[in-house]
């Protein structure tokens, strides 16, 4: 699917458009959406027909349905060719079902906030153009640069085209370019091109169709099968997952150092295994993953000790001896200052 | 799109001459007889025979040790819950292989064997027009899928029904719908998957039209599958992939999920229609040329 030809459509300020995709957060909804990252870090093993995780995300080209109706209902079915992972809300519920591995996991959102999206555990959420939309707007202040360029046509709809352009040059983004619906303000496509790269996106989510017909109330409903392996925890905050044993991130709260654009989170306490285990059991587990992703880093000495560097297009890794691991959509430059501090 | 349907040329063909048969009777009969011929040459009947074992196989096995979740191809640890998802597991297990190969054997026979034991001049002196006898010869090798699946499909539901549970089917969704409401979708699986193989079908007839070695025809279009099939594997060729006759074929587990999402289906349809679109004619083309001596 290459760029068709752009619509003409209204001028419209870059005010107006982000005032539109505000107001569209809600819109029942639901459509394909296709993901695909090409961030120039190795596909991370993925065990094959069997679960997909988010980790799967951070490299190729994933495809996913998503159902929305209204903000505490959403499913988001990431799909392979003979496997899916479900991710449904519905009210204060949440369920994970991983259809390979035939468990469902369950939890239960805190009433206090209701309509707070950013609670659906994992980062499955984030496939969808809405959801990565939101993130590039909430890094919307005075650092960037906000234009609207164009027109485009995403998924048979008409769509502006709003540019966000950080001004620190620190950044690893170069631009995010999100395509607005022209009568709805849904974002239909979000894309981020690496610094100095205009060809290709590092990252692209869109919607290859979308119907924003109210859908179905069954769609939303979950209950799980009979012979499925149920887990009941808690909010999704309080519990790791259960395989997530060796050389996980522990429950030390991340830190975040700085703001907008250049912000770099700090985590402690994680270290990563030497050698990756091997074996078929151990395909597409968590230190099955943290192996692989080792074997691309680079070791680095200065004045914040010593550590494993990974440079990325959009996303740099500083993984310390000390166990602090510092990640940011910068140069590995900013995250040894912030190491350094 | 050149090739002459039978029926657009009916008229002229009732017309022609009054004491010649109907041609659509004709077209009937001779495509019962190569049914026949198809369906009762001992080598195709051991091909189904052997087809027709695996979900034996893969069902005494799973019933013998229990594989726990997650473990081996799909759908094999969900046997032990549900004996439909026999019918999957097969058909995931011998897609890849043993399906295609047993109808590239059906349809590279199918000109090149004809043309190979000299039948096939005898065939075009009775009033059957190249056109025609293409046409036949492809609908019968179809039919020979289906047999295939349909044999498969058939004994990995007799076989569930033996050695497990039938109650409620849980769906890739996580949605569990009641066993004839799946034995319905498993239909759909079943029709699908033929038209998968409709593909490798026409490749077959076209390359057995070029040849009158048969065997040479079989091989020559099971090895194309494998071709595909490990293009398929390569992510630096993904480009390319929705275009491979193979990259569809999986793509029936999009009818076990909840809602079933019609878009990957409807890709894998087009993609075969695309490859009958190209090779019938060039079979069609090929036959037409082709000076048949023996």
């Amino acid at each position: 699917m290459v760029a068709s030809a752009s619509p003409s459509l209204p001028t419209r300020t870059a005010a107006q458009l982000l005032a539109s995709v505000a107001q569209s957060s809600g819109t029942p909804l639901s459509g394909t959406v296709v993901e695909t990252a090409r961030l120039g870090i190795p596909a991370l093993p993925q065990a094959e027909g069997a679960a997909i995780s988010p980790t799967a995300l951070l490299a190729g080209s994933h495809t996913a349905h998503v159902w929305y109706d209204g903000a505490d209902k959403a499913r988001i079915a990431l799909v392979g060719p003979l496997a899916e992972t479900d991710f449904v809300r519905n009210g204060r519920d949440v369920w994970i079902w991983t259809s390979g591995a035939n468990t469902a996991q369950h939890y239960q959102l805190p009433a206090a906030k209701p309509g707070s999206a950013a609670a659906a555990p994992g980062t499955a959420e984030s496939v969808t153009p809405q959801k990565a939309a939101a993130q590039a707007l909430a890094a919307v202040d005075p650092t960037t640069k906000v234009t609207v360029d164009g027109t485009a046509s995403v998924a048979g709809r008409s769509a502006y085209e709003l540019v966000l352009v950080p001004k620190d040059t620190r950044s690893l983004v170069g631009d995010v370019r999100i395509a607005v619906d022209s009568k709805t303000g849904v974002p239909l496509r979000v894309r981020v091109y690496a610094r100095g790269t205009h060809t290709r996106p590092a990252f692209e989510t869109t919607f290859t169709s979308v119907s924003l017909r109210k859908p179905g109330a069954a769609v939303f409903r979950f209950s799980p099968p009979p012979g499925a392996k149920v887990t009941n925890s808690g909010t999704p905050g309080g519990a790791r997952k259960p395989d997530a044993k060796a050389g996980a991130p522990d429950k030390s709260a991340p830190k975040v150092i700085g703001t907008g654009w250049t912000a770099v989170v700090e985590l402690s306490g994680v270290s990563l295994p030497t050698s990756s285990p091997t074996g078929r059991d151990n395909r597409g587990s968590a230190s099955d993953q943290l192996g692989a992703l080792r074997k691309a880093m680079t070791p680095v000495q200065g004045a914040f000790g010593s550590g494993q560097v990974l440079r990325t297009k959009l996303v740099s890794l500083l993984l310390l001896d000390d166990g602090r691991l510092f990640v940011g959509s910068v140069t590995p430059a900013v995250l040894e200052q912030a190491a350094a501090k | 799109m050149s090739t002459s349907s039978p029926t657009m040329e009916l008229p002229s063909a009732v017309t022609s001459s009054a004491g010649e048969p109907r041609r659509s009777h004709v077209d009937l009969r001779f495509f019962r007889s190569e049914l026949r011929l198809v369906l009762g040459r001992r080598r195709n009947i051991a091909l189904v025979g052997v087809l027709s074992c695996f979900p034996i196989l893969i069902g005494t096995a799973v019933r013998l040790s229990p594989a726990s979740n997650g473990d081996g191809p799909p759908f094999l640890s969900d046997i032990t819950d549900n004996g439909l998802f026999l019918v999957f597991a097969s058909l995931t297990v011998l897609l890849p292989f043993f399906l295609p190969l047993a109808v590239s054997v059906a349809s590279g026979e199918s000109i090149a064997g004809e043309a190979n034991i000299g039948t096939l001049r005898n065939l075009l002196v009775v009033p059957v027009s190249r056109t025609r006898l293409l046409l036949v010869k492809y609908a019968a090798s179809v039919v020979f899928a289906f047999v295939c699946v349909a044999t498969v499909a058939l004994v990995a539901v007799i076989v569930g029904l033996l050695l497990f549970p039938h109650g409620d089917v849980t769906l890739l969704s996580g949605t569990t719908v009641s066993y004839p409401q799946a034995l319905w979708r498993a239909l759909l699986v079943l029709l699908y998957v033929t038209l998968m193989l409709a593909g490798v079908c026409a490749v077959g007839i076209f390359i057995s039209t070029l040849t009158e070695v048969p065997i040479g025809a079989m091989a020559a279009t099971a090895m194309l599958m494998i071709v595909s099939e490990i293009a398929d594997n390569i992510p630096q060729i993904a480009p390319i992939h929705p275009y491979l006759l193979s990259h569809p074929w999986l793509n029936f587990g999009d009818l076990l999920r909840s809602p079933i999402s019609w878009h990957g289906l409807q890709s894998g349809v087009l993609t075969q229609l695309a490859y009958l679109a190209i090779f019938l004619p060039l079979a069609w083309a090929r036959l037409q040329t082709k000076d048949i001596t023996s």
